[in-house]
C-alpha cells in the first residue's frame, strides 16, 4: 500500500514537473511549432523520412530514437513531417507506398481505426466483431425484405401509403419498374428482373451490357436513395433509371441527409420505404378500399373493433414473418412501429380514380370500373380478352373506346352495353 | 569493403533488384551497383552488419530514376516531375499555407534537386543524397521541410521589429533571470534536492530510448495518446499503459539509486521525492542529458 502511494506521489510529481516545464517551454516559445526546428542544424531528411516509413534497421532506429529523445529540434521536425499531408503519387514500377507511420495519422478516421486493429490484442477480436456485425446486418436486412414481400396486404393498413403508391404508379409498367428496383435495392435481383441481373462479382449488368456497381452494399448509396426521400412522397422511376449505371429517383432532394451515425437505422427506414415503393396487389387494393369506406363511415376513433378480417389477416402474416426471426433479440423484431391510420385526404382517394373524357373510373379488384356500372344493370355484357380478334373488331367499330381500354383491365359502360376487358 | 568486393559479395541480390526495375533510363547495372555501394557505405550499413538489410529494403526503381536524373536523362526528369511534383507541392502548400510561396518553395526544391552548381562534369544536385532507404516521395517531403526551415531562418534573421508586441514576444522568449537561482531553506534540503536531481537524471538515463522518447512525445511535444499510438503503431490504450510503466520504472530506479548510491533510508527517500515535487527540476534537461548514454 505504501509502495503504491509512493508510486502515485512520484508519478504525480513527475507529471507536475513535466507539465510545468512544458508550460514554460510553450510560454517562452510563443506557441509556434516551427520555432524549435529553427535551431536544428542536424536535421537529416533522409534519416527522418526513413524513420517515419519504418525503413531504418532496428539498430539505426534505436539510435535515432535515442537522438530524438534528447534533441527537441529534430523531434519537432519529425513530428512536423509526420503531420504533413500525403499525396499518393504514382511511382515508376509501383505506386508510392504510403509511409507506415504517416498513413495512420493522416488517413485518420476509419483507416486509422483499422490500423490500430492490426495490433496484436485487437486483431482477432476486431475481425470477429466486424464479421459478426456484417453477417447480422445482412441477415436482418434480407429477412426484413422477405417479410415485407410475404405480407403485401400489410400495405393496405396504411391508406395514405397505398393511395400514394397508386398515385405515383398508376400504370403496370411503372409498378413493374419499381418492383424491379426493389429487387435491385434488396440485392436479390433474380431471374424475374432480367434487365438488372447480378453477376457473380456483385456487379449489375444492364440491358446494354454495361457493368455498373450494385447499389445496396454501399450504405452511402442507401443514404442517398432512401435517406432523402420524403415519407409521403413516393418516387417515380425514370425510364432510363434502370438502364443506366444506377437507379435513381426523380424526387427532388428536399430532406436532410442521414447522418453516418444513423446508418444502422437505415435498414428499418429502408424497409418501410421499400414497402411504400412496392405496388400493392389487387387484393390489397380491394381491402384498402373497403377499409377506407369503413373509416369514412364509422369515423376513425371507434372503428378499431369493426375492422374487417383483412386487417387481421395482414397482422397474422406479419406475426408469422416475425416468427422467422425468433433468434434475434426482441428489440430487433419490433421493426418499424405501424403508423396510426391518418385522415384520408381527398387527393389520396382521387388517386384511386381516373377521369377519362366524361367517364370516371375507380380501381376495384384489380380493374378499373366505370362509375356508371352497377352490378344489377341489365345491359348487354360483353367480355373480351385483350388482343383478341373480338377486341380488335370492337375497337375498329368504336374507336372512342380506345382510351378506356388503354387503362388495362377495365369495365366500361358504353351505349347500353357493358364491355369488360380482361 | 570496397565497391568491387561489395558487388562480388552481393551479386545475386543486386541482380535481383536490377531485374525488378522496369524502366532503366539507360542506367547500367554497374552504375546501379556502385550507387548502392556508395549509399550503403555512407549510411554505415556496411560497418555494422553485412548490408543485407539495406539491400532488402532499398527502393531500387527510385534509385535508378535518381541515377538517370543525375546523368541528365530527359525522360527520367519528366517522370520525376510527373510522379513527384504533386507530393512536393502538397507538402509546400501545407507548410507555407500560401499558394504563391508554396509554388516558389516547390520550384526551389526542384532547382536544388537539379543542381545549380556544377563541379567538374557533374551537377551538385540534392538527389545525390537520396540513398533509397525509404520512399523517394517521403524523402522529397523531408527535403521540402528542410528547405522551408532554411528559408524561414533566413527571413527571421532579416525580420524588422516594428510592433511593441514583438518586443514583448522576444522578451518573453528570454529565460527568466530568477528561475535558476536556488533558494534552499536549509542545507539539508539542498543536499536532498541535489541527490534527487542526480538520481532522477541517472534513472532517466537508464531508461530505454523509446521510453524517453515516449515521455518527450507526451509531455513536451503535445502529442495525444492517440497520435503517439499511431506514430508507434500501437493502440492508444497501450501507449497509456506504457506511459504508466515508464513513470513507475523511473520512480523505482530513482529510489534504487538513492538507496544504493546515496545510502538513503526509506524515510529519506520519501522526503527526497517530496522535495523533488517542490523543486524546479528541469526534466527536459535531464532527458537531454540522458541522450546517447543508453
Amino acid at each position: 500500500m505504501q509502495d503504491d502511494r509512493q508510486a502515485q506521489d512520484f508519478e504525480t510529481m513527475l507529471r507536475v514537473r513535466l507539465d510545468r516545464h512544458r508550460g514554460r517551454m510553450s510560454g517562452r516559445d510563443g506557441g509556434g511549432s516551427e520555432r524549435n526546428a529553427d535551431s536544428c542544424r542536424g536535421f537529416d531528411p533522409e534519416r527522418a523520412s526513413a524513420f517515419l516509413e519504418d525503413a531504418l534497421s532496428i539498430a539505426d532506429a534505436t539510435r535515432y530514437e535515442d537522438h530524438l529523445a534528447g534533441c527537441l529540434a529534430c523531434r519537432q521536425a519529425v513530428i512536423e513531417l509526420y503531420r504533413l499531408p500525403i499525396a499518393v503519387a504514382g511511382s515508376l514500377n509501383e505506386p508510392v507506398q504510403v509511409p507506415s507511420r504517416l498513413s495512420a495519422v493522416q488517413s485518420g478516421g476509419f483507416k486509422a481505426f483499422l490500423k490500430s486493429l492490426r495490433s496484436a490484442p485487437f486483431q482477432w477480436a476486431g475481425a470477429a466483431a466486424a464479421t459478426c456485425g456484417i453477417v447480422l446486418a445482412l441477415s436482418m436486412f434480407l429477412m426484413r425484405q422477405e417479410s415485407i414481400r410475404t405480407q403485401p396486404s400489410e400495405s393496405a393498413s396504411n391508406p395514405a401509403r397505398m393511395a400514394g403508391t397508386a398515385q405515383a404508379l398508376p400504370t403496370p409498367e411503372a409498378a413493374q419498374q419499381v418492383d424491379r428496383f426493389a429487387d435491385v435495392a434488396s440485392g436479390t435481383a433474380s431471374s424475374k428482373s432480367n434487365s438488372v441481373p447480378f453477376s457473380t462479382n456483385g456487379q449489375i449488368t444492364n440491358q446494354r451490357g454495361l457493368v455498373s456497381q450494385p447499389v445496396l452494399p454501399n450504405t452511402e448509396s442507401l443514404d442517398r436513395i432512401f435517406g432523402r426521400v420524403p415519407n409521403r412522397q413516393i418516387a417515380q422511376l425514370s425510364p432510363s433509371a434502370l438502364g443506366g449505371t444506377a437507379p435513381q429517383f426523380n424526387v427532388p432532394y428536399n430532406a436532410a441527409p442521414v447522418a453516418p451515425q444513423l446508418v444502422p437505422q437505415i435498414g428499418s427506414q429502408m424497409t418501410s420505404q421499400l414497402a411504400q415503393a412496392i405496388p400493392p396487389s389487387p387484393q390489397a387494393v380491394q381491402e384498402q378500399t373497403e377499409l377506407m369506406r369503413a373509416d369514412s363511415l364509422a369515423g376513425q376513433s371507434k372503428d378499431q373493433a369493426q375492422r374487417p378480417a383483412a386487417r387481421e389477416s395482414s397482422l397474422d402474416k406479419r406475426k408469422s414473418s416475425s416468427a422467422a426471426m425468433d433468434f434475434l433479440p426482441r428489440s430487433f423484431l419490433k421493426g418499424p412501429t405501424p403508423t396510426p391510420t391518418p385522415n384520408i385526404a381527398d387527393e389520396d382517394i382521387r388517386a384511386l380514380t381516373r377521369k377519362i373524357h366524361d367517364k370516371t373510373f375507380r380501381f376495384d379488384r384489380g380493374r378499373w370500373v366505370d362509375q356508371q356500372f352497377k352490378p344489377g344493370l341489365l345491359y348487354i355484357r360483353v367480355r373480351i380478352d385483350r388482343g383478341s380478334e373480338q377486341y380488335k373488331k370492337i375497337l375498329s367499330d368504336i374507336p372512342a373506346l380506345q382510351p378506356f381500354f388503354d387503362l388495362g383491365p377495365v369495365i366500361v359502360v358504353w351505349e347500353l352495353k357493358v364491355y369488360e376487358v380482361r | 569493403m570496397t565497391s568491387d568486393e561489395f558487388q562480388a559479395r552481393y551479386t545475386k541480390p543486386i541482380t535481383a533488384l536490377w531485374r525488378e526495375i522496369k524502366a532503366h533510363y539507360g542506367v547500367t547495372e554497374l552504375e546501379f551497383a556502385r550507387r548502392l555501394y556508395m549509399s550503403a557505405s555512407r549510411l554505415g550499413e556496411l560497418d555494422s552488419d553485412d548490408g543485407t538489410h539495406y539491400l532488402e529494403t532499398v527502393r531500387a526503381a527510385e534509385i535508378c530514376l535518381v541515377i538517370a536524373c543525375e546523368k541528365g536523362d530527359d525522360s527520367a526528369w519528366r517522370d520525376l516531375e510527373a510522379s513527384y511534383r504533386h507530393p512536393v507541392e502538397l507538402a509546400a502548400r501545407s507548410l507555407t499555407r500560401d499558394e504563391g510561396e508554396a509554388e516558389e518553395l516547390a520550384q526551389i526544391v526542384f532547382s536544388e534537386l537539379y543542381g545549380l552548381r556544377i563541379e567538374g562534369e557533374h551537377r551538385n544536385g540534392k538527389l545525390a543524397h537520396y540513398s533509397g532507404r525509404g520512399s523517394l516521395a517521403g524523402w522529397l517531403r523531408a527535403v521540402v521541410y528542410q528547405e522551408f526551415i532554411n528559408r524561414k531562418r533566413q527571413v527571421s534573421r532579416l525580420e524588422q521589429i516594428e510592433e511593441p508586441s514583438e518586443f514583448e514576444r522576444l522578451a518573453s522568449q528570454a529565460p527568466p533571470l530568477t528561475s535558476q537561482i536556488p533558494s534552499p531553506d536549509n542545507f539539508e534540503d539542498a543536499r536532498l534536492r541535489r541527490a534527487t536531481n542526480e538520481a532522477m537524471s541517472k534513472a532517466l538515463r537508464e531508461l530505454e530510448a523509446r521510453d524517453r522518447l515516449l515521455l518527450c512525445y507526451y509531455y513536451f511535444d503535445d502529442l495525444t495518446l492517440k497520435e503517439i499510438g499511431q506514430f508507434m503503431k500501437v493502440h492508444e490504450a497501450t501507449v497509456s499503459r506504457w506511459l504508466h510503466k515508464v513513470l513507475a520504472k523511473a520512480r523505482k530506479k530513482t529510489e534504487e539509486i538513492l538507496r544504493r548510491d546515496f545510502g538513503f533510508r526509506r524515510d529519506e527517500i520519501a522526503e527526497c521525492l517530496q522535495l523533488a515535487a517542490q523543486a524546479e527540476l528541469d526534466v527536459n534537461e535531464l532527458l537531454k542529458d540522458a541522450k546517447g548514454v543508453s
